[in-house]
């Protein structure tokens, strides 16, 4: 027993699932859970903003995932992971007709790989980035150059711009897909 | 922060939110949100628990508790999805019911003949109205002569086989399938104050004459009975004013009877003999002729007290000629009934048609198209009628 939570707590996530898997052996799967334990009480507080339900949620999230690890195939653990608690929680409101739904559009989180820090790191697309920020929407632009380039938080672009947090957030997503699709196209141009 | 410059702890979260970062720290925070959901979607809701690391302590001796146990089934975990325990217990209770309804529609269809008609012998059998509805609809269902369940709901299949017909008499005058009728509320009665039951003895005779084995005569909040051989009944009555009716399968009438002031309907040619056998008669002989219901269609004059062409008999070949299947989408017709109540304005029209009982979308829109364009109806006296289409 010592050894197998010695290997736990060390391996990684997806040896984890395996061993889970092979022996359901449900301290090992405490182990990995533990692991994002926060983040998913972030997201159920994200969404049922409550802490009674979201500590519920939380364990009941752990439940699911006792049965369903073992019937799927799973990959990328903590992505997937993600995807069920936030399912788990848009179900539970859903469920509860008298909560009102009121999920912010745009503060809905696109899981792309792509990261602007990759683009800024190659010398080759800096003057794409810089043309394509050029041609950014103007908020849009004010709030990456910001944070992007100077470094600065949120909550510093909030009081130099006047715009609320959540808005320049807003700003950031939206500004650095239209710099993906823009940098992509421009890239393609010049390949062609 | 831990090691690890992917993962935040739920410290580190809070913290943000309680301005306990540096610019830079909370730059970085920013920066990996924004390329990953799952933090930046937590980060927001760390926005909203200020106590957060406490109830993550909270959490984390829970899970510890549970990893100890040993994997537990889904429906039986006492935290896990209540709702499944209760939509399990709800749909045992459902299957139930169900069966019992099944269990109990069945063994009235196949019991009719052993129900409340008290019978003696050389008497017409009198029906006492013990059963009413809660909505006060007092039908009578008879599929053979002699078989009345009072109480019940109209029943109207069109695939009944046509019931066989007595010896000794004419199917015209004897077809007694299904018939209904309604009590209807006494309007206003006066007098005779000690003559509370009277014994209304009578005979139901045809257009020709001939007398009608099976009729139904009931009479407004009393007693019904069945007509004898003879057509001979006996009915108690102990209203003063009540409307009177008896009606085979093809044959109708609906009187009006007061005991002292006599009928109160036009239709002068029934209600004579009425009127003369009722007046201070504790036992009175009433004679009741029955027409056929085509031609009381025609006849304004009568048609508010004499029952509408519709009986049951005309509605079933109403039903057999117009209703059709629905199908499902597997290919098989759906099987089963929709009820419908409504009630029936002075024209004989069926108005505020609800479903009772729904059986698929479109049966129910066929079943209430059917009813709006179909035959008329009996005034149930501003009570409502149910019908049962079966599919």
């Amino acid at each position: 027993m010592a050894f197998i939570k010695n290997i736990a707590t060390a391996a990684p996530d997806s040896e984890l699932v395996l061993q889970y898997r092979n022996t359901g052996n449900v301290d090992v799967l405490g182990t990995l859970y533990s692991r994002y334990m926060d983040l998913v009480y972030g997201i159920c507080m994200k969404y049922l903003q409550d802490p009674e339900e979201a500590k519920d949620s939380v364990m009941l999230i752990f439940e699911e995932l006792v049965t369903k690890l073992k019937k799927y195939e799973v990959g990328n653990f903590r992505g997937w992971l993600y995807q069920l608690s936030r399912n788990h929680c848009l179900m539970r409101i859903r469920s509860d007709k008298r909560r009102p739904v009121n999920v912010d559009t745009d503060l809905v989180y696109l899981a792309d790989d792509w990261h602007p820090d990759d683009a800024l790191r190659k010398e080759a697309l800096l003057t794409e980035m810089e043309y394509c920020l050029e041609n950014l929407a103007a908020e849009q632009q004010t709030a990456v150059r910001l944070f992007y380039l100077e470094d600065k938080c949120y909550k510093d672009i909030s009081e130099e711009t006047g715009m609320e947090i959540n808005k320049v957030r807003s700003f950031i997503q939206n500004g650095r897909r239209n710099l993906k699709i823009c940098i992509e196209g421009q890239v393609l141009k010049k390949t062609k | 922060m831990n090691g690890n410059s992917n993962i935040y702890s739920a410290d580190d979260l809070a913290r943000y939110h309680a301005g306990g970062m540096s610019q830079s720290e909370m730059h970085r925070l920013e920066k990996a949100a924004l390329a990953d959901p799952f933090l930046a979607e937590a980060l927001e809701g760390y926005a909203y628990d200020k106590a957060a690391s406490d109830n993550i302590s909270l959490l984390k001796k829970q899970l510890a508790a549970r990893s100890k146990q040993q994997p537990r089934s889904f429906l039986y975990s006492p935290s896990a999805v209540p709702w499944l325990r209760v939509a399990a217990i709800f749909i045992l209770f459902a299957g139930m019911g169900y069966a019992f309804y099944r269990l109990n529609d069945k063994e009235n269809n196949k019991g009719l003949s052993k129900n409340t008609v008290t019978e003696k012998k050389g008497e017409s059998p009198v029906i006492s109205p013990s059963e009413k509805s809660a909505d006060q609809v007092n039908p009578i269902f008879i599929t053979d002569p002699g078989s009345v369940v009072p109480g019940r709901p109209v029943r109207i299949n069109p695939h009944l086989p046509a019931p066989s017909t007595p010896t000794g008499q004419s199917s015209a005058d004897t077809l007694i399938r299904d018939a209904t009728f309604y009590t209807e509320a006494a309007d206003k009665f006066s007098g005779l104050k000690d003559n509370k039951e009277t014994i209304l003895s009578g005979k139901v005779t045809n257009d020709k004459g001939q007398p009608v084995e099976g009729a139904v005569v009931k009479i407004t909040g009393n007693d019904a009975a069945v007509t004898d051989e003879n057509g001979r009944f006996k009915v108690q009555a102990n209203q003063q004013q009540a409307n009177m009716s008896a009606a085979t399968g093809d044959y109708s009438a609906n009187n009006r009877l007061d005991k002292k002031m006599g009928p109160s309907a036009k239709n002068e040619r029934d209600y004579r003999e009425a009127n003369t056998n009722l007046r201070g008669a504790p036992v009175a002989e009433n004679g009741i002729t029955l027409h056929k219901a085509v031609e009381n269609k025609s006849d304004d004059e009568t048609t508010h007290h004499q029952l509408q062409p519709i009986d049951s008999v005309v509605f079933i070949n109403y039903l057999e000629k117009n209703l059709k299947e629905v199908m499902m989408t597997s290919g098989k017709p759906y099987e089963g009934s929709t009820i419908l109540s409504f009630n029936v304005n002075k024209k004989g029209d069926p108005e505020n048609i609800k479903v009772e009982v729904p059986l698929c979308p479109p049966c129910d829109a066929q079943a209430i198209s059917l009813l709006k364009k179909g035959p008329k109806w009996i005034s149930a006296g501003g009570f409502k009628r149910r019908v049962a289409i079966e599919y």
